[in-house]
């Protein structure tokens, strides 16, 4: 095991905008949105940051360069050091992990990490030209995000015995917890039937066992822990953080099972290290997991030891990750309800994480929620990233 | 005659997809000539069904002579088709580039004209004539032609492809003599801006034309081997149609009923180039030893050969041939998505990325299927790697060609990726003896998919990237050996 951030880096103000199609919105409007409510949530001047990281994982498909600048550009940021962050889903967690990582070397005092994604100015089929259009030509060709998770979804079937309604109250969940969230893209409740009904994305998931595909920026302020008291005193510690990458030719691996993600599980077990979480289950209060599909969420829990392997859809079918349950999962709804803008999704759940840990969730608040958990997939399933946040008190 | 050259394997290639005429007459308000054509689906062209023909030609090689063809062995590849995906630019060095056949071989295409099956087997008949002893030379024959819309030639033509291994031992038919009529005669053709085949007035073609010329070159090989027409066994003849098919035999002087083979014009089609191998398949999967063979080619002339079976020729049974294609069929319901197959309604405009150099590069891994091994722990990696990602040996790898059959580990049919004919089935693919392969599968009813489903892989165009055609393996369902 490396090191552990050791309790030395804080989140002290945190930004998120509305997610969705927002068409009258530029990229930059977004970073400006982000980096401005962080600011201001932390009490602060932007002028005070000394360094940023952002995540973005396509800025050119919206007509930005593949740099730090149109960060700069947006906030009139000058002169100090930007970092172009790009890691596909797990894009935002790894700015912040980046910008941690600098204030733990006590390099910088205060620093920005942020992630925007601006998918909607290319189509809502850009996703779907991409694999098309880029990549390997041939090695692959055709596969999509969705069908990957299709394809571990048909395997989890033929294992485990379970059937698509078992994934379709995993919609329904994050459905009902989006609905109570006004940032959130898709502000409405589902049924079990109207996931079943909805056209197909990639069989056994349909339009409604998928994320959307949003715009939306969101952003945290990061400062070293001994600071943090000066802004606020509700800051929150940052416990942990793993980032694990592998590969998406994982489909090759014949010792590749389609039904656990080992990225994933790497990087919990370095950050539930770093955190001294021993059994993740019972002492984790609120988790923010990559939920892109129905099926994701339930490979996550497995694969964040919130069950054995095999026994994820037991928590769905018995209630556990609801608002109520033992443990809630997604509380603010999830990329399946909140939307998933790539680069920002990880800055999002760290947002809905310190909302939580704070209080201030409002109606879908969890009650006494002391240490929570973001959780980012890409790739599909060659890398994740992981944070372990909690109160300081 | 130096050495006696013959037949010693074949591989049959037809595409699943079937149109029954009938579809095709009512969405053109033409009559029907009844019965089905075979159809390329919108991945398959001349070069991927012949790919698939020679690689069923070698494998069905081992079948019927119980010992694989060493590949140091095949020492000519010759190429007909008038259907080649490349204007300039051979396509037998693509076959020649999936087979590994060597370097120093003769390879070339036979282009232009509908007899070159043929002027293909003459050529390698005399080329191995001058050549060692056990050297083979693989004959592929590959057509995809495509007519105008509403048209008899729409109707009347397949898509099709066959190989015949020629060689000096292990022989099912012998090449005992062959005969030409060489004339510039247009029945069919297609000029460099026509995107369709054109044909001459039908009564003046088959009258001046067909069945005069078939009829010279027929008798002119009879006479010179001195064989009446009444010991022929079977005429194994191109037609455009069944009904000048017949036409011929009465002028020729056989029996149509008894001596005339099936060349699948009612079941498959026109297939150019391959129609007379195609014939020639069938009738060897259950010919007599002795049996005596005419086979005819037309096309700027006509071209003929006289085979006799060989005392080996019940080794055929043993071969996968027309039957179990002709078995496999998938129906097209159809005609629109008969076009956009033919990319009639014109293709996808994204463009997929694609690199001259990248295609060159991974030749082996692209075209051959080769993966690596790890000999430190014996993992075998596809795509090919030089740092083993199970135990961390660099450069510790040894070359594996992986089978091309195997069985399905998941799957899903998904409907996002832009593909033709939604939706796009993609799986997971346990090999036989080892690796595991994922792609798209093709000429499948989605429905029918099921984890553990047995799959061979096929030769097919993925797209079109950087103005290339970009070849790949697709998964398809596995046609059983009987």
């Amino acid at each position: 095991m490396a090191g552990s951030l050791r309790e030395s880096v804080a989140i002290t103000g945190v930004g998120c905008t509305k997610f969705g199609e927002n068409f009258s919105q530029s990229w930059a409007d977004l970073a400006v949105e982000a980096a401005f409510e962080a600011c201001a949530d932390a009490e602060m001047e932007l002028k005070e940051i000394e360094a940023a990281w952002v995540g973005s994982y396509r800025p050119w498909i919206a007509g930005e360069r593949n740099t730090g600048s149109p960060l700069a550009e947006a906030l009139g940021f000058y002169y100090k050091p930007i970092t172009l962050v790009s890691n596909i889903c797990a894009t935002g967690l790894d700015a912040l992990r980046n910008a941690c990582l600098a204030v733990a070397s006590g390099m910088y005092d205060i620093v920005l990490a942020i992630g925007v994604e601006k998918m909607r100015d290319a189509g809502s089929r850009s996703l779907a030209q991409a694999n098309r259009t880029d990549g390997h030509p041939l090695i692959g060709k055709g596969r999509t995000a969705p069908s990957f998770f299709a394809s571990c979804a048909h395997r989890y079937f033929h294992e485990y015995g379970i059937g698509r309604e078992t994934l379709a109250k995993v919609a329904v969940k994050n459905h009902h917890n989006g609905a109570m969230n006004p940032k959130a893209h898709l502000q409405r409740e589902i049924t079990v039937e109207d996931v079943l009904k909805s056209p197909w994305v990639a069989e056994p998931l349909s339009i409604l066992d998928s994320t959307a595909n949003s715009d939306g920026a969101a952003a945290a302020i990061v400062t070293r822990a001994d600071l943090a008291r000066r802004f606020r005193t509700d800051y929150v510690l940052i416990k942990g953080m793993g980032l694990s990458v592998a590969t998406e030719r994982n489909i090759f691996d014949p010792e590749f099972n389609f039904l656990s993600l080992k990225p994933t599980q790497v990087a919990a077990q370095s950050a539930y290290e770093q955190a001294g979480i021993t059994s993740p289950r019972q002492e984790i209060d609120i988790a923010e997991v990559h939920d892109c599909f129905t099926i994701t969420e339930i490979i996550d829990y497995e694969d964040l030891g919130f069950a054995d392997a095999g026994e994820g859809w037991k928590l769905i079918e018995e209630g556990v990750t609801t608002l109520e349950g033992g443990l809630p999962v997604n509380t603010d709804g999830g990329l399946k309800s909140f939307g998933h803008p790539l680069g920002a999704s990880g800055l999002r759940m760290v947002y809905e994480v310190v909302k939580q840990l704070q209080e201030k969730a409002g109606s879908r608040q969890v009650r006494n929620a002391r240490l929570g958990l973001a959780h980012t997939l890409g790739g599909p399933g060659a890398l994740a990233a992981v944070a372990v946040m909690a109160r300081p008190d | 005659m130096t050495r006696s050259i013959g037949i010693s394997a074949f591989g049959v290639y037809l595409p699943a997809y079937r149109l029954a005429r009938e579809v095709i007459a009512q969405a053109t308000g033409k009559r029907s000539l009844g019965g089905e054509r075979a159809v390329a689906n919108y991945d398959e062209d001349a070069l991927t069904m012949g790919v698939e023909a020679a690689l069923e030609c070698v494998d069905n090689y081992a079948h019927a002579w119980k010992t694989p063809l060493d590949g140091a062995r095949l020492q000519a590849l010759l190429f007909a088709t008038t259907t080649s995906p490349y204007r300039e630019k051979q396509a037998a060095s693509v076959l020649g580039n999936v087979l590994e056949v060597e370097r120093s071989a003769l390879v070339t295409d036979v282009s232009g004209s509908l007899r070159g099956g043929l002027t293909a087997v003459r050529i390698a008949r005399t080329f191995l004539e001058e050549s060692s002893a056990d050297a083979v030379a693989l004959v592929v024959a590959a057509d995809r032609r495509s007519a105008e819309p509403g048209s008899d030639e729409e109707q009347a033509f397949g898509d099709g492809a066959g190989a015949l291994l020629l060689g000096s031992e292990n022989v099912l038919a012998t090449l005992e003599a062959d005969f030409a009529v060489n004339t510039d005669f247009p029945h069919f053709w297609r000029r460099e801006a026509d995107p369709y085949v054109q044909a001459g007035d039908t009564r003046f073609v088959e009258n001046y034309g067909y069945v005069p010329l078939m009829n010279e070159v027929i008798n002119g090989l009879l006479q010179k081997t001195g064989l009446p027409a009444s010991e022929v066994s079977k005429f194994i003849v191109y037609a455009p149609n069944p009904r000048v098919m017949r036409r011929l035999a009465r002028r020729v002087g056989f029996d149509s009923e008894t001596q005339l083979a099936d060349n699948y014009s009612r079941s498959i089609g026109d297939t150019g180039t391959s129609q007379v191998l195609l014939s020639l398949m069938g009738v060897l999967s259950t010919a007599q030893p002795g049996d005596k063979l005419v086979m005819a080619g037309y096309g700027d002339g006509a071209e003929a050969i006289l085979l006799t079976a060989t005392e080996h020729v019940r080794h055929a049974q043993r071969l996968r041939g027309m039957k179990a294609y002709l078995g496999r069929t998938r129906p097209l319901k159809s005609y629109t998505k008969y076009l956009h197959f033919r990319n009639v309604t014109g293709e996808s405009s994204y463009d997929a990325f694609s690199s001259l150099a990248l295609l060159w590069r991974e030749a082996k891994q692209n075209l051959r299927l080769y993966g690596t091994k790890c000999s430190s722990c014996g993992v075998i990696h596809f795509p090919r790697r030089r740092v083993c990602d199970k135990c961390g040996a660099k450069d510790k790898m040894e070359d594996i060609r992986l089978s091309r059959r195997g069985k399905v580990y998941t799957y899903t049919n998904d409907y996002v990726y832009l593909n033709p004919t939604p939706p796009g089935t993609l799986a997971a693919i346990d090999l036989e003896g080892g690796g595991r392969f994922f792609g798209q599968v093709a000429d499948v009813n989605p429905e029918d998919m099921r984890i553990d489903m047995e799959v061979e892989l096929g030769f097919r165009k993925l797209h079109d990237g950087q103005g290339l055609p970009n070849y790949f393996w697709k998964a398809k369902p596995a046609i059983g050996r009987e």
